[in-house]
């Protein structure tokens, strides 16, 4: 046995390639470890992370072991030894099982040697410990990587055993590794950037049925803190040990049964066994065979078709056998019904789950067009081609018919670019399936469909795939065997699909040769924005192609003298420029578009230039700069030219005791500054490296006295500029947030790193980790900069197909030839962030009160920007009644193209909706949660919680904005839509804060210093529910009022403090004990009704409840009972002490069904599952 | 018509060892069936690859109709059918099918011109029945009248058949040697095997290849006249020759009806107990090997 053992090691483990996978798995962990984003308070060196570091690299488990299942499990029949080795003495089943135990142990080594890369990497810091670390690799091994290789080992190696094909575990290895991505999206993996749980129930199957136990571990160290996750290892919790064990269990029925299955195979075709197997298979080849010949019929018939009219061309004949041999394999019948499937489920989920609330989706061709555009299809696609590339051009050597088509007179130069060909007709195939089961699926949801957005897939999804084609072509033929061939091409292809390359620090899109993430579909503004990195992108990636077709000509081994008599004839200068040419124009355009030549800045050299800039300006924070009282601009737009053209005027004014002798200030990139003049001053220094200008009065500006600064500027991108939060411009759409591209005033202390590691790193001092209280004192009058409030006029001129909108009234419009003018001015101050808007979208208007409200939609979407209309009255009348009346003339609402990174986002005046969630949510479908109006009230609410409040600049000021809009937002979807509705926010808020909670690596701050977005939106969201339930809306909205009144001027900026002194004093000392719980404290609750028992007793029920206190941190609960038909038949409080088990007697007078415990969802309770108690029937 | 004139070629071993599989080999062949024999490694396939423009030579010369085939592969391939000794075809592609593509590949462009010349060939090598049938479910005498089909279309000048016969039964064998007789009325075929019967059989000329070099070039008779009046046969083994003191150059030896006889190469008669019996190709083929070996051996 052991010399079978020894035997099997040498075969599977004694290779090159397992040497190479061992040192780079130790080297992978070691790079893991070393490269992480130091912005956190979890430590590297701690269980959490090095679990989660692991857990994601489970993720491509599969990969990994199909690299080396294929020798386990198929090396006999690839090499036509199975006759030998299974006619030789030897017990197969011993032989069998020794082979898949190998390859288990091979598997769990890399795994053990990158957890020791992950150790070793921890070598060097001083804080981690490695007997912690130890510990929590031995976990890892035992709870995770034993279970999971296990597994997949087994499917793998069986899926092997059976087909006898190596092709079939690489397909096996993909679909297995796609599914567990979609299982982690439904079960709402924090691992996930995008989930898509159906529903609670389900997530919570998911998590059980979990069999990478990567749910589990999340969902078991959710209610951690952080230090918890730094010094605690998970242990063996219940349901991990059932899952795991559940899984070894399935992996061994499934090895028991491949194995004896597959051996009943080898020993007779007539046992029964067998014979219900090949009755299968021909059952199957039943099923499939009109399917293939489906699918066959045409191709036969374009082939026949195109034999009988076509002129003979080898190009063609190398590129339709190539096509026919493929598209005859059940393996592209799979993979093909497998695409239709992921498509459907995509689309489907698009449709039903547009936010995570529940609400649906309108059948749209952006909805749709976007679930796969940018991550599916490429990625789908380019597996397929990356195979199939293999497969074409080994398959004649692979099926030995390579020496009779080798001496046929086809030339060397037919049969590459024949199989290019081949190659580049697959994205054309698989964008057409796409689109005809997109248009299909959208017919059945009764979609309007337009076909146009549907063809630009043709450009702009075919063109970077058949250059990947191409490439995979070209690494076939100068590699030497298939599977070195195979694996460069993955290299290449996850290089340009992942996001592998920036964690390497290759950050620009250019450098990863396209991330196709970030390309999205707009109705707004189509591709554009994205298109100059597309195709610079595709240009770049083209370029290095064609280097590689030349390397390929020059010294492919694919046929002896393969190219090498065609080379005589071509001139070697020729093909030596072609080259050069192909090198240069790639080299210019990486320099153009990137940091070299181009504006775009890696992200270490902003935090470099940030640095540099603190360190030369830090001084100037100190000095007396005067600031902005006004500011007028003209600005000209050529939306089609995407142009921007400025004249500026900044009123400046002397807000200091002291005379004021200097001006200094910086102009920001992209735009061009061309004059700049300062009255009464002379410019006496200018940096270009930070762009910073420094002005001398010629007499100093006395308190109270202006001066005027005036700029002309150009919008002169140099580069790939990207769609961001604050710019977009494109033909249909121009949108820019002004200050933050015209001159600031003064030294920008928002250029300062925020975080003390980059701070440490670049050579600065950490800021101040102060208490609350402290950092109150020190800067309780300090407001952000943008938040300044300034008089604002603007005209603008833009395309006469536009209209423009800027903070304000319209003072006029008028139309001189193909261009319209558009005057605004604000009657008084605004916060410091203006912005204009151009735009070609309609717009539905109406006046509240003396408000002229717009909502912007894109077109046919009038019904959304009607809905949006109503959200917005709703949101107003409410603020003006309760919080005090809106203070501008104006406010707009504008879709934000998918292009920005905007779901929702609030400016003086303007509101942003993205018009994904914004204005595709189906309108027909009231079951879903109506997010639509749930969005614009919270961002309409920031007109008061941002705007007219004044915020101090100090932690906690996200609660003042965020909490506060999810305070306004919860009571108006109560108003609308009644309590219990809107109890299904509060729910999901909660969940989110665990979510968040989980996943976050910043120590958990209480609510009212919180930044964190799962604190100011969630938690704050839970914590306004509960306070309203305990003190009413009339209450707080009195306390909100006194808030807002009191500091509205940026002479005395609010607090979180503030907040809670107001709440605390519209409330009784118990109230005021829930107020402080909820923004002082941070606790997490787990209280479970443990039993129930009910006796009938003359007429009336007696129940004898028991509950528990997990985390024994409640005071009080609330228990609700409910009756046969689902009504509340009684509420009951809790107040007592709780300890860990406590039992109340409650009588009632109806027979109760169930019971529930915190129904009003008053706690944030980590486990809800367990809060209802059905009572059994009698 | 086809003159080969010195040709060379080595290859590298993992070891860096270089090994000559062709060395300066010198050959001259018209129209019929031309037999190349050699034992395993003599440089056969090597020679047949390098024709069928396979692989490049190191040095030397292939002249076709003139044409130096080295310098000009796609000539060669134009008026080239080729069976390779171990050949594969595509799974679940019908004889009908590959042929057409190969057909193709070969520049047959006008289609009915192309599909009957399918149909005769698929007549010819007796498998119209089959034709829509997968090759890869083929048995073995069916995949290499298979393969002897798709070497002839284009109707080739030049057929090169790379041990054509190894692993059929004597009924397939037969048959193919049939067709193949059939063919070298027209054309030059240059038949590779180291089953001396094949040549023997089919082969108006041959040579012999021993380790890279031609050791003898000629008709099979001529070659067996060469050794007429020379080749002994006794009834025992190289072993117990040897222990009865004979010091004679053993050329074969053959298990016949239980009894071991051993063929020998001498000049006179050795003994009584040897026999005297006419020599066959293969004892020329034999003798030609032993000779050579102990040529080398002299040398060295």
């Amino acid at each position: 046995m052991y010399r079978i053992l020894l035997s099997e090691f040498r075969l599977q483990a004694l290779h090159y390639s397992t040497a190479i996978a061992v040192i780079f798995s130790f080297l992978f962990g070691v790079f893991l470890i070393n490269n992480q984003t130091p912005d956190v308070d979890i430590m590297v060196g701690g269980p959490f992370f090095i679990i989660k570091t692991f857990a994601v690299q489970l993720l491509l488990t599969p990969g990994l072991i199909a690299l080396f299942a294929h020798r386990a499990s198929v090396r006999d029949f690839e090499h036509n030894m199975d006759g030998l080795i299974y006619s030789a003495t030897t017990r197969i089943y011993t032989l069998i099982v020794v082979r898949l135990f190998v390859l288990i142990a091979l598997n769990c080594f890399l795994f053990f040697s990158f957890g020791l890369g992950l150790i070793f990497g921890l070598a060097n810091d001083p804080e981690a410990s490695l007997t912690l670390g130890f510990q929590t690799l031995s976990w890892i091994l035992s709870m995770l990587v034993l279970p999971n290789t296990v597994l997949v080992s087994t499917i793998l190696f069986i899926i092997g055993l059976r087909s006898k094909q190596s092709l079939h575990i690489y397909i096996a290895a993909i679909t297995l590794f796609f599914a567990y991505q979609f299982f982690l999206m439904a079960s709402g993996s924090p691992l996930m950037a995008s989930n898509i749980s159906p529903n609670k129930e389900l997530a919570v199957w998911y998590l059980w049925l979990d069999p990478y136990g990567i749910g589990l571990f999340f969902d078991h160290v959710k209610e951690w803190s952080i230090m918890q996750k730094n010094q605690q290892i998970p242990g063996f919790s219940i349901p991990m040990m059932i899952n795991r064990l559940a899984f070894l269990f399935t992996a061994g029925l499934i090895a028991y049964f491949g194995i004896k299955h597959h051996l009943q195979d080898q020993d007779s075709q007539h046992n029964s066994a067998a014979q219900i197997l090949e009755k299968a298979k021909r059952l199957l080849t039943a099923l499939f065979t009109p399917i293939l010949t489906f699918v066959n019929w045409p191709i036969n018939f374009i082939n026949q078709s195109l034999n009988r009219t076509l002129p003979y061309s080898p190009l063609l004949i190398v590129a339709s056998m190539a096509w026919r041999l493929t598209m005859k394999t059940k393996t592209f019948l799979a993979l093909s019904i497998l695409l239709l499937i992921v498509i459907i489920s995509e689309v489907y989920f698009g449709y039903t789950n547009l936010e995570s609330l529940g609400t649906q989706a309108m059948p749209t061709t952006l909805i749709t067009l976007n679930r796969y555009i940018s991550d599916i299809l490429p990625q789908f696609c380019g597996f397929f081609i990356v195979l199939l590339c293999a497969e074409l051009c080994w398959r004649d050597p692979t099926s030995k018919i390579k020496p009779i088509v080798d001496c046929t007179p086809i030339s060397n130069h037919t049969i590459f670019f024949g199989r290019l060909l081949a190659v580049s007709f697959v994205p054309i195939l698989f964008v057409t399936i796409v689109i005809a089961v997109s248009l299909a699926t959208q017919a059945a949801f009764s979609g309007k469909m337009t076909l146009y957005p549907y063809l630009l897939l043709y450009p702009f999804v075919v063109i970077p795939l058949a250059i990947l084609g191409i490439a995979c072509i070209v690494i076939n033929h100068i590699t030497p065997n298939k599977y070195w061939a195979l694996s460069l091409s993955l290299l290449w292809f996850l290089w340009t699909q992942s996001s592998f390359p920036s964690s390497l620090g290759i950050e620009h899109p250019l450098w990863t040769l396209g991330l196709t993430q970030t390309f999205f579909y707009s109705d707004l503004t189509a591709f554009d924005g994205q298109l100059l990195l597309f195709w610079e992108t595709n240009l770049l990636r083209a370029a290095l192609v064609l280097l590689g077709c030349i390397v390929c000509l020059k010294h492919s081994s694919f046929r002896e003298s393969m190219f090498r008599h065609s080379l005589n004839r071509i001139p070697y200068p020729l093909l030596l420029s072609i080259g050069v040419l192909g090198v240069a124009g790639m080299v210019a355009n990486l320099l153009l578009q990137t940091h070299f030549f181009g504006d775009y800045q890696s992200a270490q050299q902003r935090h470099q230039w940030k640095a540099d800039y603190e360190i030369r300006f830090n001084h100037r924070q100190n000095i007396p700069s005067l600031q902005q009282r006004a500011v007028r601009m003209n600005v000209d737009v050529y939306p089609e030219k995407e142009k921007i053209s400025v004249e500026g005027e900044y009123y400046l004014e002397n807000t200091h005791n002291v005379a004021v002798t200097e001006l200094f200030f910086n102009t920001p990139k992209p735009f061009t500054f061309k004059e700049i003049t300062v009255e009464k001053a002379q410019l006496v220094d200018f940096e270009g490296k930070f762009d910073s200008y420094l002005y001398r009065f010629t007499s100093p500006v006395n308190p109270g006295e202006r001066i005027t600064l005036r700029f002309k500027a150009d919008f002169n991108p140099s580069g790939y500029q990207r769609a961001e939060s604050d710019k977009i411009i494109t033909a249909n759409y121009v949108y820019m947030r002004m200050l933050r591209f015209m001159p600031w005033i003064g030294y920008v202390s928002e250029y300062e790193l925020k975080d003390n590691n980059l701070r440490r790193e670049f050579g600065l001092t950490p800021t101040i980790n102060a208490t609350l209280a402290k950092d109150l004192k020190l800067k309780s009058n300090e407001i952000a900069p943008q938040y300044n409030r300034v008089d604002f006029e603007v005209t603008i001129t833009t395309s006469d197909k536009h209209t423009a909108f800027a903070p304000g009234e319209l003072i006029y419009q008028w139309q001189t030839g193909d261009r319209r003018g558009f005057h605004y001015k604000t009657r008084s101050p605004i916060p410091n962030l203006i912005h204009i808007i151009s735009t070609n979208m309609p717009h539905v208007t109406t006046d509240i009160d003396d408000t002229n409200v717009n909502v912007l939609f894109p077109k046919g979407k009038k019904a959304h920007g009607e809905k949006h209309l109503e959200a917005i009255k709703d949101a107003m009348a409410y603020g003006n009644k309760y919080f005090g009346h809106y203070n501008y003339s104006q406010f707009n609402l504008v879709p934000a193209s998918v292009a920005m990174p905007i779901v929702g986002y609030a400016l003086p005046q303007t509101v942003f909706i993205g018009e994904s969630v914004g204005f595709h949510a189906d309108l027909k479908k009231p079951d879903g949660f109506d997010n639509l109006y749930r969005r614009t009230v919270h961002e309409v609410a920031h007109q008061w919680w941002g705007y007219h409040l004044n915020i101090g600049d100090i932690e906690g000021s996200g609660v003042l904005a965020e909490t506060l809009a999810k305070y306004t937002e919860l009571v108006l979807i109560r108003r609308k839509y009644g309590k219990e509705y809107a109890k299904r926010l509060v729910a999901y808020e909660q969940n989110r804060y665990f979510q968040g909670r989980s996943r976050d690596t910043v120590l958990e701050l209480p609510l009212y210093r919180a930044d964190s977005g799962y604190l100011i939106y969630s938690k704050g969201s839970a914590a306004m529910h509960a306070i309203l339930e305990v003190l009413g809306e009339d209450r707080i909205n009195k306390a909100l009022k006194s808030l807002l009144s009191n500091h509205s001027t940026s002479a005395n900026p609010a607090t979180t403090l503030d907040l809670i002194r107001y709440l605390n004093e519209a409330a009784t000392a118990n109230e005021q004990a829930v107020i402080d719980a909820w923004f002082k404290g941070m606790y997490v609750h787990d209280v479970a009704i443990e039993k129930v028992s009910v006796t009938h007793e003359n007429g009336l029920y007696r129940a004898s409840i028991c509950i528990i206190d997990h985390q024994k941190t409640s005071t009080s609960v609330q228990l609700t009972a409910y009756d046969l038909d689902e009504n509340i038949i009684g509420m009951k409080d809790i107040q007592k002490e709780l300890k860990d088990h406590t039992c109340t007697d409650w009588i009632l007078t109806s027979q109760p069904k169930s019971f529930e415990i915190d129904a009003n969802l008053l706690l944030l309770d980590s486990d809800r599952g367990n809060n209802v108690y059905e009572v059994p029937s009698a | 018509m086809l003159f080969i004139s010195k040709l060379s070629k080595s290859y590298s071993t993992r070891s860096g060892q270089q090994i000559k599989a062709l060395n300066d080999v010198s050959l001259q062949m018209n129209t019929g069936m031309f037999g190349l024999l050699g034992p395993n490694g003599a440089g056969k396939s090597s020679l047949m690859r390098t024709l069928a423009t396979l692989q490049s030579p190191d040095s030397g010369t292939v002249l076709f109709d003139g044409e130096n085939i080295l310098h000009h592969p796609k000539f060669m391939r134009s008026k080239l059918g080729y069976l390779p000794q171990d050949f594969g075809v595509y799974p679940g592609v019908s004889a009908y099918e590959l042929m057409n593509y190969i057909a193709k590949l070969k520049g047959m462009n006008k289609a009915p011109q192309r599909h009957n010349q399918i149909l005769s060939l698929l007549e010819q090598v007796n498998l119209s029945k089959h034709k829509h049938n997968a090759v890869n479910r083929f048995s073995g005498g069916m995949k290499q009248r298979f393969g002897i089909a798709q070497a002839l279309l284009n109707d080739p000048e030049i057929l090169i058949v790379d041990e054509p016969t190894a692993g059929l039964d004597p009924e397939e064998r037969n048959r193919f040697h049939n067709i193949l007789a059939e063919i070298s009325s027209e054309k030059l075929v240059i038949l590779s095997t180291h089953i001396v019967e094949d040549i023997s059989n089919l082969c108006g000329e041959m040579a012999i290849l021993q380790n890279g070099q031609v050791i003898k070039h000629g008709k099979p008779q001529q070659l067996i006249q060469e050794i007429n009046n020379k080749i002994w046969t006794v009834q025992a083994t190289e072993e117990q020759l040897i222990e009865m003191g004979y010091e004679v150059e053993v050329i074969s030896q053959k298990l016949s009806s239980g009894v071991m006889s051993t063929h020998v190469y001498s000049d006179a008669r050795p003994d009584t107990q040897f026999i005297p019996i006419t020599p066959d190709l293969e004892d020329a083929y034999f003798s030609a090997l032993k000779k050579n070996a102990l040529n080398i051996q002299s040398i060295s």
